[in-house]
């Protein structure tokens, strides 16, 4: 089965179908927030219709993980490797713009000379679910990155709702897969329904303000890398973590070893290039010792370094680093700086 | 903040550049920070009740350019537009030899209260908006061209309710009306309600919210306060707190940095309203003022010649809660 439909009355029973099986990921209240959760009764998921105020992106790249652990033995270390066993997890309503983040992350992690075992292992054990945003929030600038509210890209079902069904297309092995298991609940249609509604949903959505150009935004990065936009973002910016770790596109990590008497782990953790350590070096020497180097590295990571690496610009849009800085700070704003001066150098 | 006619505002800042010691003014453009080096960025100023976040944070994390041989540092003045509360940690930083005064001038602003951006943004989800001043009890929020008056209460930060002292305490210049000391007592009614649960559901309440803490530091960073150059969390050896981001190691950063703060803090609010996770981190900081003020009758942040509080013994002190 390729393409399905529920009814909206069983949705609950789909839901509870996916928590006897394995565990099912959506987004549920916490607090004043709407956060990516395990769900432990239908109950609990409240949809949004948009990317929650966290990414989904921590599940596929977890804040904190173990790679091994040791233990010191007769005649040397010995090391235990970390083979937890993943169980089967759904990551319901996950935006296009989370969606593509995380295929942006496992162009990283999967791609190239190098595979990430860990990140495959978890990654494996993960489908993806994805939505049409239709209510994008005011921080929202996809349209300016080259994606749109209803991309399919990074989904391995994606989703449409119309007043009475939810309409699902598998669109990955994975996603085909997981139609077939709970093929009781969801009834086959015809590839075109799906497409037809799917047309008219996408057409009728509010669109995010395109801010600037992609082509000049690239190009003005690619040209502007000694630039007074550096400096007087860096004069307000305190050097905090947040964009970072609120970007569901931001992975790089530290490792850390920790033991206690003769056992210990080494583990991974997110690190962020806004903090001063993260290019220190052992001799003292700092690279990006001043903000403004730090400033420029994580905006021209996403618009420069990653087109000319993965072929595709960093940034998915999704305002999270714009909306939870403490001063404002805008990444729209700064590309847009970016673009004002290269022409007003021309 | 109150109502300074934005005319006035711009006049004063334009007489202050024009000095001729000032290397700066550091002011307000709605809810962000803004540094004024010339009239041109003046133009941008713009101090009304969205000026809720404390620039003497931004001015503490300045960077100091390394100087070329030869050179001379800039010894010029750094103007500051401040409220109350801001002024608080100012003279905090002045007790703790951190600030000279010479080094500043002091723009004092009266204030009425300053809107919360968190519950602004959960009430109208909306980025391009602005509040003014209506009346005693009202903002005027403009979203879009539509106007709405909003009762203070709905959006008004949560450190405005318990206030004293709304006029900046020291400056050179004062623009505004001043309201002079209020006589509210603040009665720690936020920190009772957690005192009078059982040290099981404390320790329950404080784990849920440590929980979801994402350690980006933004809490440390915003601080006025913590200006420690080799902080204890960048520390690898001895690893004191693991980079670990888990609730255990959540909990020792968060009391670790509380702590710190006991005798210091001047509860200006900003680790709460920089903090993506929502945590309730001035409830932390409060039960430590409130210890602070009933132990030994102190207040920080109202006297730039006092000495720190830990740093001093009296005779009168209370000793009832040492083992």
């Amino acid at each position: 089965m390729i393409v399905g439909r529920l009814r909206k009355e069983k949705e609950k029973g789909l839901y509870q179908s996916i928590i006897n099986k394995g565990v099912l990921i959506a987004t549920k209240r916490d607090g004043k927030k709407v956060v990516y959760k395990e769900i432990t009764t239908p109950e609990e998921i409240v949809k949004v219709g948009r990317r929650g105020d966290d990414s989904p992106a921590k599940f596929v790249f977890p804040q904190t993980s173990t790679l091994f652990k040791f233990k010191l033995e007769k005649g040397g270390f010995k090391i235990i490797p970390e083979d937890k066993v993943f169980p089967e997890r759904v990551i319901f309503g996950v935006a296009p713009c989370d969606a593509q983040a995380i295929s942006i992350l496992d162009k990283v992690f999967l791609e190239g000379d190098f595979i990430d075992q860990g990140y495959k292992r978890l990654r494996e054990s993960i489908t993806i679910v994805g939505i049409v945003c239709n209510s994008p929030l005011p921080y929202c600038f996809c349209t300016s990155v080259g994606l749109s509210p209803f991309d399919q890209q990074g989904m391995d079902i994606s989703t449409v709702e119309t007043d009475d069904f939810i309409y699902f297309k598998g669109i990955t092995d994975k996603g085909i897969g997981f139609l077939e298991t709970h093929s009781e609940i969801i009834e086959e249609v015809d590839q075109n329904q799906f497409e037809e509604v799917y047309r008219d949903v996408s057409h009728s959505l509010e669109m995010p303000k395109v801010r600037f150009d992609l082509g000049k935004g690239v190009e003005a990065c690619d040209r502007r890398f000694q630039s007074r936009v550096w400096e007087k973002v860096a004069r307000i910016c305190i050097s905090c973590g947040i964009c970072v770790y609120m970007c569901p596109t931001c992975q790089c990590f530290d490792i850390q070893d920790e033991s206690k008497g003769f056992e210990g782990r080494r583990f991974r953790v997110w690190d962020s290039c806004q903090f001063p350590s993260y290019t220190l070096e052992a001799s003292g020497e700092n690279p990006r010792g001043q903000r403004a180097k730090r400033v420029r590295n994580r905006v021209l990571h996403k618009f420069n370094y990653m087109v000319k690496t993965l072929g595709q610009v960093g940034c998915v849009g999704c305002g999270r680093c714009e909306e939870f800085c403490p001063e404002s700070i805008s990444i729209e704003n700064i590309i847009e700086n970016l673009i004002e001066e290269v022409s007003a150098n021309e | 903040m109150v109502n300074i006619k934005r005319e006035l505002l711009v006049e004063s800042l334009k007489e202050v550049l024009k000095r001729g010691d000032i290397r700066g003014i550091l002011s307000y453009k709605g809810w962000e920070p803004l540094w004024i080096m010339s009239e041109e960025e003046l133009t941008q100023v713009d101090v009304t009740p969205m000026s809720e976040l404390n620039l003497v944070s931004i001015f503490m994390n300045q960077e100091k350019p390394r100087l070329k041989r030869g050179e001379s540092p800039d010894k010029r003045k750094v103007a500051l537009t401040l409220k109350g509360c801001d002024s608080k940690s100012l003279i905090q930083l002045m007790a703790e030899n951190m600030v000279e005064r010479d080094s500043l001038f002091i723009i004092g602003i009266g204030c009425e209260g300053v809107v919360s951006r968190k519950k602004l943004k959960e009430k109208f989800g909306k980025r391009e908006l602005k509040v003014e001043r209506y009346d005693d009890r009202n903002y005027r929020v403009v979203i879009e061209g539509d106007v709405e008056i909003v009762p203070k209460d709905e959006i008004m930060n949560d450190k405005c309710r318990v206030c004293r002292y709304p006029d900046a305490l020291i400056y050179d210049l004062f623009l505004g009306e001043k309201r002079g000391e209020q006589k509210k007592e603040d009665k720690f009614d936020d920190v009772r309600e957690i005192e009078s649960m059982s040290l099981e559901e404390r320790r329950e309440f404080w784990q849920k919210e440590f929980e979801r803490c994402i350690r980006c530091y933004a809490c440390r960073n915003a601080c006025p306060l913590c200006y420690c150059e080799d902080c204890i969390l960048e520390r690898l050896n001895p690893t004191w707190i693991s980079r670990a981001v888990e609730s255990r190691e959540n909990l020792f950063y968060h009391f670790t940095r509380a702590y710190h703060l006991a005798g210091r803090c001047v509860d200006c609010g900003e680790c709460e309203r920089v903090c993506p996770m929502d945590i309730p981190i001035r409830l932390l900081n409060r039960k430590l003022i409130k210890e602070v003020k009933e132990r030994y009758r102190f207040e920080a942040g109202l006297d730039p010649k006092a000495s720190p509080l830990l740093a001093t013994y009296k005779i009168e002190d209370s000793e009832d809660f040492i083992l």
